[in-house]
């Protein structure tokens, strides 16, 4: 944390001397906390937080848990904001949010599945959780109000929420009011009734005031109780009440002023300085306030202006810290402004040494903005940089941004840079160019070196980053290579940046890596990508990035596979979960590992262990995912569903994954939309598939790559099915493949080649040439023996397995053939192969007609499927119908033209 | 053509009571005018809708009834 957790801010209120008791409202709190939300909306000086910490006291609240949190400005910050907000309700319920608060903190983890969690946690405690949240109005940023909108449609019954806030919150009031959930206390219910009025300023402050000038205070004050406050005090101890309250009633002066300049002129000079003085300061304690007033005893100062009521409000019970009643801070700022304005930058620049020297750099920072020191808000900025950025702290970073001039950011290489790494992880890109641009221009020498040390004339605040800065100029240049789409660009740049990055930063060295990696992967380098991927994870690895760590062994998991090295892609996985179980928790990314693990355990047909694996991803949950998880593991499942014969299944996961894709900057190599057309070609909805390719304008003569290599084996897959049906020219087929076969062994694809070679000997052998068939399908077999592949073979259907049957009375050993065809036969069929009808077969249709092709008769059939002989009557007249034949004879003679059963061979 | 994206525009903001001189200081570049009808208003040129919103709310902050916000033509002005 840049600053520790201020635990003032989720403690409960101090309780008031001298409050009065509020019937009226507690009795209407008492009925509304069984909702699940109460709005305490009015202006400042309302008694909002009064009455609602006095009604949560502890004796009132029997049964139920209270937690409290004062927000200020920072808690836009959505990474702080919930971090503070599951530590206040710890603070109420310790074992609440052992599996949240990991999630809030991780820079990785998504804010809907840590708060799920926590609201899961909540669902299971044995009684009622109150949390109130403080000065809710300082809450601007949309994040926030999202997750507390996610909150309140989500919140389990034990939740019960009060925001005390001075303008009605951004969530949606008007359903939850309309539903008749929410329960709102605002100003008219707020202000002191005549009674209230006379009780608080007869009975509290003993005035011993007539009727008369008690309702005469009501009405000037309209039973604003920071007025009336204000009143009470100017009237202690004065002996012309009546007339005061006569002269007061009868003006138009803004009432807090005017009572406020009462109380002010009746203090004692050292202690009207002091008011004036620590007015700046958001948070006052003894120390700080010497520090900025430069006088002593600034603690008993506190103690005794709390015991004369001076709008001091104590933040924890040992009168450590305390703030100002923010009315009261406004009308002193406001003196201070007018009589000593010259006094106020010095007077930040005091609280903002303090908080440097007490570890808190953000106040540090806060209060050399608001002396107008940027120079030395540009230094703490620049030093407390490197934890900002890990933290993710986006909102204070772009409010930093913002409040520094151009100028002075422009003389500081090492804030801009880091200013520029802000950007590029928020995907804004339009200035990075210009801003690094300005850096060289400031640092390079004239001969285009990086000088060792600083030049005279720039500022340098952080010396160690000063020494990484040419790495990540040169690291961001190859980001915006990237994100243009320059990819040789960014492989220039990202190895530049590895060969400039000092040893002393691992970090550079990891992005510089993965930044090259992804962009010769995208040019289907595949041997360059692995290289720079592996550089990067050693630079994560020594830099503690575990679960970083984690979204690169993906990659690198999907480069092996491409290569065709199905052993050393479960060595990559195995190894990245065994080296992530040290933690308590699962480290995020396992999830990711299980869904690789299946994909490799298909691809060798163990279905059972494929189907676990995926099992312990969900599991896993969400949150232990990467973003590419959601659409990955669905991927799988589909292609798992579809090798069980559920094609239906298998297609719909595929529409969900197509929803929840999210590639996170990696190249999309193998599209959903592909996957789903494979499917399509399966089922023999050829025109479906046909659209598809339209759509993404392939076209047989396209010249190969790498990003759409996955798309062009599918359009050859069409190609050939096409050709199946209606006997249309194969050359175009077998040209195309012929080309992708070439660039797959040229770029060391081996899973593309051997997947290319199955479909030429497809092909070739619907050609009628059987023996270069066989050519291509023994290269394949060779290619794929060592690393175990079997369901390339088996997805093909049983084109090949006659193929398959044929080349193992050419082999001397065929034992990995025998295991294919095997495979080929008893799990092809019920997939169904491609089948050239106008209205396809249904699943339990191929189902029937396969055993049509049996020796078993109608009854017999209707047992095995255990179905009604009238059912298999009903399937067997459809499939005579589809297949335009009117006998069992006829049909299986025809289904075996057809490729839709094995042959009788 | 008048500017109406609400930027460095004159505007007067009417509130309720007296607000004593000394708090210009606190509303920037705003003049503050006391009217005998027992309100304030505020004038003065005002850079955005941003710096508008910041001003209402502290207006709001300080419990000031805001009864009017307009914008004024230059040679209208109160």
């Amino acid at each position: 944390m840049v600053g520790p957790l201020l635990s003032s801010k989720y403690r409960l209120p101090v309780r008031r001397a001298g409050a009065i008791p509020r019937q009226r409202l507690t009795d209407r709190l008492d009925a509304a906390i069984r909702g699940p939300l109460t709005v305490v909306s009015a202006p400042a000086g309302f008694g909002k937080t009064t009455l609602i910490s006095n009604w949560l006291g502890p004796a009132a609240r029997k049964g139920t848990r209270v937690a409290w949190l004062s927000l200020d400005q920072r808690d836009n910050d959505p990474a702080l904001f919930w971090t503070y907000l599951v530590t206040a309700m710890r603070a109420a319920v310790p074992e609440l949010g052992d599996a949240a608060l990991p999630l809030f903190a991780s820079p990785a983890a998504s804010t809907g599945a840590a708060l799920a969690a926590l609201l899961n946690e909540i669902e299971t405690l044995p009684h009622d959780l109150v949390l109130a949240l403080d000065d809710y109005h300082v809450i601007e940023s949309s994040e926030v109000h999202a997750g507390m909108t996610f909150v309140l449609e989500h919140q389990p019954p034990q939740l019960h929420l009060i925001l005390i806030t001075r303008v009605d919150p951004a969530l949606p009031l008007a359903q939850l009011r309309a539903r008749g959930q929410l329960v709102e206390l605002r100003a008219n219910q707020l202000r002191f009734t005549s009674e209230e009025a006379a009780n608080y300023l007869n009975d509290s402050m003993d005035l011993r005031l007539s009727d008369d000038d008690v309702a005469a205070l009501e009405g000037r004050t309209e039973g604003w109780i920071a007025a009336l406050q204000l009143a009470a005090l100017s009237l202690r101890g004065r002996t012309d009440v009546s007339a005061f309250i006569a002269g007061f009633a009868g003006d138009d002066q803004y009432i807090v002023d005017y009572l406020a300049e009462e109380v002010l002129s009746r203090q004692p000079a050292d202690v009207r300085d002091f008011l004036l003085d620590t007015s700046i300061l958001e948070r006052l304690t003894g120390p700080l306030c010497d520090a900025v007033t430069g006088r002593r005893a600034g603690k008993a100062m506190l103690v005794a202006l709390e015991r004369a009521n001076l709008f001091l409000v104590p933040l924890d019970d040992q009168r450590r810290w305390y703030r100002y009643h923010h009315l009261f801070a406004d009308v002193l700022q406001a003196h201070l402004l007018d009589e000593r304005p010259y006094a106020i930058s010095q007077l930040h620049r005091r609280a903002s040494d303090w908080f440097e020297a007490n570890d808190d750099t953000l106040s540090a920072i806060s209060h050399a903005l608001a002396g107008g020191d940027t120079g030395r808000a540009a230094d703490l900025m620049e030093l407390a940089m490197p934890r900002m950025r890990r933290e993710r702290r986006e909102a204070d970073l772009a409010r930093w941004m913002r409040a520094l001039p151009d100028d002075l950011v422009r003389t500081r290489p090492v804030l801009a840079v880091a200013f520029v790494g802000a950007l590029a992880q928020g995907a804004k890109f339009d200035t990075i160019a210009e801003r690094l641009d300005q850096v060289e221009a400031l640092v390079r020498s004239a001969d285009g070196t990086w000088p060792e040390h600083p030049p005279a004339h720039v500022v340098v605040a952080d010396q160690a980053h000063y020494r990484s800065l040419p790495a990540h100029v040169a690291m961001y240049r190859a980001a915006l290579a990237l994100a243009s789409g320059d990819l040789d660009g960014t492989i220039a740049y990202a190895r530049q940046a590895l060969s400039l990055a000092p040893p002393e930063d691992p970090l550079a060295r990891a992005a510089a890596g993965a930044l090259a990696g992804l962009a010769s992967w995208s040019t289907g380098d595949l041997a360059g990508a692995y290289a720079a991927y592996t550089e990067s994870v050693v630079g994560l690895t020594s830099a503690g990035f575990r679960a970083d760590v984690l979204g690169c062994t993906i990659t690198l998991g999907d480069i092996q596979r491409t290569q065709g090295q199905l052993g050393a892609a479960m060595r990559t996985y195995r190894q990245a979960l065994e080296a992530s179980a040290h933690g308590a928790e699962p480290l995020r990314g396992t999830a990711d590992m299980q869904v690789g693990l299946a994909g490799v355990l298909l691809e060798r047909d163990d279905l059972a262990g494929a189907r676990e694996c995926l099992a312990i991803s969900q599991q896993l949950g969400e949150a232990n995912g990467l973003p590419q998880n959601a659409y990955r593991w669905r991927v799988v499942s589909a292609r798992l569903r579809a090798a069980e014969g559920h094609l239906d299944g298998a297609l719909a996961l595929l529409d969900e994954a197509e929803r929840v894709y999210d590639g996170d900057f990696s190249p999309d190599v193998a599209p959903v939309a592909a996957t789903r057309a494979r499917l399509w070609i399966h089922r023999g909805e050829l025109g479906l598939a046909h659209q598809w390719a339209q759509q993404r304008q392939l076209s047989p003569d396209d010249s190969p790559c790498y990003l759409r290599e996955y798309e062009h084996l599918t359009l050859a897959r069409l190609l050939i099915a096409e050709y199946r049906r209606n006997g249309r020219d194969v050359d175009a087929a077998l040209g195309l493949l012929h080309r992708l076969l070439d660039a797959a062994a040229d770029g060391g694809r081996v899973a593309s080649l051997i997947e290319a070679l199955l479909l030429q000997a497809i092909a070739l052998s619907i050609a009628g040439s059987a023996p270069a068939a066989l050519a291509s399908l023994h290269r394949a077999v060779t290619l794929a023996e060592p690393e175990g592949y079997v369901r390339l073979f088996t997805d093909e259907g049983s084109t090949l397995a006659a193929l398959l049957k044929a080349l193992r009375r050419q082999q001397s050993a065929p034992g990995y053939v025998n295991r294919l065809i095997a495979a080929t036969t008893t799990i092809a069929i019920p997939i169904g192969s491609a089948q050239p009808l106008v209205e396809p077969l249904s699943e339990r249709e191929l189902e029937v007609l396969r055993l049509l092709g049996g020796d078993l008769g109608g009854p017999e059939i209707a047992r095995h499927l255990s179905v009604s002989l009238n059912t298999v009557r009903t399937h067997t007249k459809s499939i005579y119908a589809k297949l335009g034949t009117t006998s069992r004879r006829a049909a299986v003679h025809r289904a075996r033209e057809l490729d839709l059963i094995p042959g009788s061979g | 053509m008048r500017d109406h994206t609400g930027s460095n525009e004159r505007y007067e903001i009417r509130i309720t009571g007296h607000l004593a001189s000394r708090w210009a200081a606190a509303f920037e570049g705003m003049t503050l005018a006391p009217h005998a009808d027992g309100t304030t208003v505020l004038s003065g040129l005002i850079i955005d809708q941003s710096a508008l919103h910041a001003l209402l709310r502290r207006l709001g902050d300080l419990g000031l009834p805001i009864l009017s916000v307009r914008t004024v033509e230059e040679d209208d002005r109160t």
